[in-house]
């Protein structure tokens, strides 16, 4: 038991790990065919993924409401939703989705679930305005540039920018300059902005291999679960 | 002074929403018509489209949900018009489970449209539905669209519909369009166009823009479309008004309020701060 619980793992993730790196030196049909029965298996396993999701989604919450956890209510709700959309889309089916009326399932998707999570996301706007208005304060030089490129780049992603210099443009000088604001927070995202986040992701690019090394050679186990 | 600007630097956060409120609802109610100009990033999307020949295949990935519809839903709904006006064929695939609906949604609403009569299903498109495991799904595009998915969306067998005649692998598709709210875009990247060699060009949520940029000028992506703003560049280029355009109103003020609220902030800490030293200065002395 504990061979398969400790070591059987580390030995196929060596092996499977193994087989797809050298396979990518391999231009033949054989490797191919690797490849194909590899992708498929692993579509299954994330199938089984799902199921096991669900699974422990029900366990849960059905022991948070048999222990009476304070705030086990939301627990009800959420398996109540579970089961409702569950056993309408098993009884009414997955038909008439494109063509022709609504079945209950898609009901409920777009007139319940899809309004709840618009709003719960459109009401972060409040909390990121107040926050902007609380926090974003030059108090340093850091937080100075931070502050005047995130303005730019704020007026800059709206049309509001370039309407407010080509009012003053037309104002002062007679003409409209056209997208400046816009074009200058597109300078903003295109060099520094850039520049920054090519570095986080070949710093994420070196961390994915030398993790990838670490589990196929069996130095990293923490995704075998319960500790050392 | 000082009692005003230490009630305006701690103002109560009520107000401020409430101001957000009226930002949001007045142009709504009375539109403003700001006007959008399109951006290289969006022309670059926008082009490809254009400028394929009739009957190109172009896929489109949706990978994201309701939480990010309001900004990735009518650039959706903008780039599957401009692909019926050209008349592409187009595959329609997603990687979040909860997209499949707003595709659905998408289709309904666009079949609806004057002109739009004759964009059949298995003919002119097909929605592959949605399949767990991501990387392994662009990995299996890669390899086989039929095998990975075996029936579309409503459940019809690939094999018989006359869209995938002769179709099968990423790489023929001419274009791919992904939208994006996650990660699945980097994936797409990776194991997917420049594995196949397939030009890719990306709709994503505004604060997910910013990441894209590398792979813009490594031209791993020749557009991106970003936020809303995004989709009414988009919805200008093909020159109609659509709910994006729409929305830059609200946006516009919104922005400009917290432009405003943040500079104000700023400037009235700084003259706060000053007229604390010349107190203490005079107090000294």
């Amino acid at each position: 038991m504990q061979f398969l619980k400790k070591q059987f793992p580390i030995v196929l993730a060596f092996l499977m790990g193994m087989l797809m790196f050298v396979r990518e030196y391999v231009p033949t049909d054989f490797a191919e065919s690797v490849y194909n029965w590899y992708v498929r298996w692993d579509i299954i396993i994330a199938g089984f993924a799902g199921v096991l999701a669900i699974i422990s989604l029900v366990h849960y919450h059905t022991t948070k409401v048999r222990r009476r956890v304070p705030g086990y209510g939301y627990s009800i709700i959420t398996l109540a939703a579970f089961w409702v959309m569950l056993v309408l889309t098993l009884i009414f089916g997955l038909e008439a989705k494109v063509e022709g009326g609504l079945t209950p399932g898609q009901w409920l998707y777009n007139y319940v679930f899809l309004p709840n999570q618009a709003t719960m996301f459109a009401t972060l706007a409040f909390f990121i305005a107040s926050a902007a208005f609380r926090a974003f304060r030059a108090r340093t030089a850091e937080a100075t540039a931070l502050l005047i490129a995130g303005l730019i780049v704020m007026i800059g992603r709206v049309p509001a920018g370039d309407e407010i210099v080509n009012f003053f443009s037309r104002l002062f000088a007679g003409n409209e300059v056209g997208a400046s604001i816009s074009t200058f927070a597109d300078w903003i995202m295109n060099n520094p902005n850039m520049a920054g986040y090519r570095g986080i992701i070949l710093g994420i690019a070196l961390a994915q291999i030398a993790l990838s090394v670490r589990i196929i050679f069996g130095i990293e186990r923490t995704y075998l679960g319960g500790g050392e | 002074m000082k009692k005003f600007l230490k009630w305006f630097l701690s103002l109560d956060r009520r107000i401020i929403y409430a101001l957000l409120a009226i930002a949001v609802i007045v142009p709504i109610l009375i539109p403003l018509n700001v006007r959008v100009y399109p951006t290289p990033e969006v022309t670059g999307v926008f082009d490809t489209i254009e400028n394929l020949p009739e009957g190109s295949n172009i896929m489109l990935s949706v990978d994201y949900d309701p939480a990010s519809m309001p900004e990735l839903y009518p650039m959706m709904k903008a780039i599957m018009q401009h692909v019926i006006n050209k008349r592409h064929k187009l595959f329609i695939l997603a990687l979040w489970p909860l997209g499949t609906g707003l595709v659905t949604q998408a289709i309904s609403e666009l079949k609806e449209v004057p002109g739009n009569e004759w964009w059949t299903e298995g003919e002119d498109y097909v929605f592959l539905g949605y399949k767990p495991g991501t990387t392994l799904v662009i990995m299996g595009v890669g390899q086989s669209i039929r095998d990975t998915f075996v029936k579309d969306y409503t459940g019809k067998p690939l094999d018989t519909m006359p869209i995938m005649q002769g179709v099968d692998k990423l790489k023929q598709m001419d274009y791919l369009v992904m939208l994006e709210a996650g990660i699945a875009g980097d994936y797409w990247i990776v194991y997917g166009t420049e594995v196949h060699d397939v030009p890719v060009g990306a709709g994503v949520t505004a604060v997910m823009a910013p990441q894209y940029y590398p792979y813009l000028q490594a031209n791993q992506v020749n557009g991106i479309i970003g936020g809303l703003k995004g989709a009414a560049e988009y919805e200008a280029l093909m020159d109609f008004k659509g709910k994006a355009s729409r929305a830059m109103d609200a946006q516009a003020t919104v922005h400009s309020l917290v432009f405003l609220a943040i500079i104000l902030a700023n400037v009235f800490t700084v003259w706060l701060r000053a007229l604390e030293r010349k107190e203490r200065a005079g107090g000294v002395g």
